[in-house]
């Protein structure tokens, strides 16, 4: 195997809210390969956005971070991240008026960040950036580069950051819910010009989002965050078909079947909701809700191990129990 | 057929100058859910205030258990109010942040000059899944799924016969939201109850609907048995 791209190992990231430390992420491993898209999958409060901004080397105000980040191999824990930001790593967020500023022009802006990381003259700058318009589906890139942000629709100016991201030709691209707020048609325009930007410029993606279709359509692997860590990855396949742990298979069972059933209208839910980082349970975070827990769960908390398939991890006592029919491990009423 | 619940005619809701809703005419009957899709900014919550009477429309007729809403004064609505009610996207905006949740579900009866009966509250709490002790706490004190469901024990609170479901489950975590929709499956088949339902999300609309009604541009194009919905419905068919 090679050296991973990106190697996150044990990271935590503490926040302090009301006096108290919050422990939000608490302990996450995972890596991504050359050209490999991987889904960061969980709630939210699960941690994933604090992960990604912990990652980018951007953390809030105020936050503990601890752990090791390494981009191939060259750790970056602590150190600064200069060359590497733009250059190496991007980020696209979930709303674009976060990164666009609304007094400068779309290309204007694309051209400043191919300036700030390459002595190039201002027409070879605007070029790219025109190119990397037009490779996210902007038609007519040249002209609408001259427009301003809130001239576009929101799914324009979504893949606008993309190209503004892309255009330096980073290895690796975090988009932290890149398309939640967008409706579904726009949504697979979005994430189509994601790929195609990926595709053309060989970068990876860690992508955060809720929604397990998204992750089952364009990702390698998942990892499957609850309660600040990882209770579950590995490649997306064997963990949809065959997820071992509890909060997996749960979350997928709850998806509604391709198949409408006439006769049973009920989705196998989870009972209750996840734990507040400040009141978490001593044991398995999840145990209050999971309907296979035991009293050792309650009292320890399992580690992340091999379960399954090759390269299929899991965070759970009762892992080479399953799966089960994850169908029949939640109940399938209203919650009482 | 026995008449439906809700019968909307010719609808049409203006902004100023800019028609959102153009000559909508769909009708849902008790214990049917029908759905509406479409396009962000095609005209489904502006269908869906004007069917709630929230915003006058500029014409058609809204008939909702043979009265029509259009044309009434608030005062001739507020007696029918809690027969249709909605329950939106938002869980935590829809609740006044100072109110208690008792209160918060006990308010729509007040506003009735119906107080509640005593325990009345503690039992809608115990129909939509909430554990009675969390009647004290303020809606930021809940999780999402908590406050969509206080949410729906305050719709619940005038025996409605009809309830407008405007995105009820889209801010809602993934582990959270098949719960709140069972609880809205099981309300559904004890009482009779009729959804409006909007909702972005393709495949929960083909779960949990009867019929959808496809929107766009401010018209419906398409009305179907929510079971031939194909996924793909909202970048492909009419335009
Ligand atoms: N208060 C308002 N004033 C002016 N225009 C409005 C107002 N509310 C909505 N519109 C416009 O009316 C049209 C329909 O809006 P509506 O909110 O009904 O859409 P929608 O289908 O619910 O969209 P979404 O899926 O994004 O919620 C849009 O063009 C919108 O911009
Ligand atoms: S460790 Fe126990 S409580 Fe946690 S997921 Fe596994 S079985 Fe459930
Ligand atoms: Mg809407």
């Amino acid at each position: 195997m090679p050296e991973p791209l990106l190697a996150v190992r044990d990271l935590h990231v503490t926040l302090r809210g009301g006096g108290h430390a919050v422990p939000a992420v608490r302990g996450l491993s995972f890596e991504v390969h050359q050209r490999e898209v991987v889904a960061l999958v969980g709630e939210s409060g699960a941690g994933k956005s604090l992960t990604a901004r912990a990652v980018l080397g951007m953390p809030p105000h105020g936050a503990r971070v601890t752990g090791s980040v390494r981009l191939r191999g060259r750790e970056l824990m602590g150190e600064s991240y200069a060359g590497v930001w733009g250059r190496r790593m991007a980020f696209v967020p979930q709303d674009a008026l976060t990164v666009l500023s609304p007094v400068h022009t779309v290309g204007d802006q694309i051209t400043a960040a191919v300036r700030s990381v390459a002595k190039t003259s201002r027409q070879e700058a605007r070029s790219r950036a025109v190119a990397a318009l037009d490779r996210v589906g902007i038609a007519d890139a040249a002209r609408r580069a001259r427009a301003y942000p809130h001239e576009f629709s929101g799914g324009m100016r979504q893949r606008a950051v993309i190209a503004m991201a892309m255009v330096n030709e980073p290895e690796l691209v975090i988009a932290d819910e890149p398309t939640t707020a967008l409706d579904p048609a726009i949504e697979a325009q979005v994430l189509e010009a994601l790929a195609a930007a990926r595709e053309a410029t060989g970068a990876a993606l860690v992508l955060i989002t809720h929604d397990l279709r998204i992750v089952a359509r364009h990702a390698d692997r998942v990892v499957v965050m609850y309660a600040g860590r990882a209770v579950e990855s590995g490649p997306v396949e064997p963990v949809f078909r065959a997820p071992r742990a509890p909060y997996t298979a749960g979350l997928i069972a709850s998806l509604p079947p391709a198949e409408v059933d006439a006769v049973d209208r009920w989705l196998p839910s989870i009972d209750g909701a996840p734990p507040s980082p400040t009141h978490l349970p001593r044991g398995c975070a999840f145990a209050p809700r999971c309907p296979l827990a035991r009293q050792n769960c309650e009292d320890e908390e399992p580690a992340l191990a091999p379960a399954g398939e090759p390269g299929q991890l899991a965070a759970c006592h009762r892992s080479t129990e399953l799966p089960v029919p994850a169908t029949g491990l939640f109940s399938r009423k209203a919650t009482a | 057929m026995s008449d439906p619940l809700l019968k909307v005619t010719d609808l049409v809701v203006r902004y100023g100058r800019h028609t959102a809703v153009d000559r909508v005419s769909f009708e849902i009957h008790a214990g049917e859910t029908l759905a509406l899709i479409g396009p962000s900014g095609c005209g489904k919550s502006s269908t869906a205030l004007a069917t709630l009477a929230l915003r006058r429309p500029a014409g058609g007729s809204v008939r909702f258990e043979g009265h029509e809403l259009t044309g009434l004064r608030e005062r001739e609505l507020r007696p029918l109010r809690p027969r249709f009610q909605p329950v939106f996207q938002d869980p935590y905006g829809s609740l006044s942040p100072r109110l208690r949740i008792r209160d918060a579900i006990a308010e729509p009866l007040r506003a009735q000059r119906r107080p509640p009966a005593t325990g009345q509250v503690e039992t809608l709490m115990e129909t939509v899944g909430l554990d009675t002790s969390l009647g004290d706490r303020l809606p930021h004190e809940l999780s999402g799924g908590q406050c969509q469901r206080v949410g729906i024990a305050r719709a619940l609170a005038g025996e409605p016969r009809l309830l407008v479901l405007d995105e009820p489950v889209s801010a809602l975590d993934p582990s959270v939201r098949a719960g709140v929709l069972n609880l809205l499956t099981a309300l559904q088949e004890d009482r009779g109850l009729a959804y409006l339902f909007i909702c972005h999300d393709l495949a929960l609309v083909r779960h949990f609907a009867h019929r959808v009604a496809v929107m766009r541009q401010g018209r419906i194009v398409d009305t179907r048995p929510a079971r031939e919905l194909s996924l793909t419905a909202l970048d492909s068919g009419p335009a």
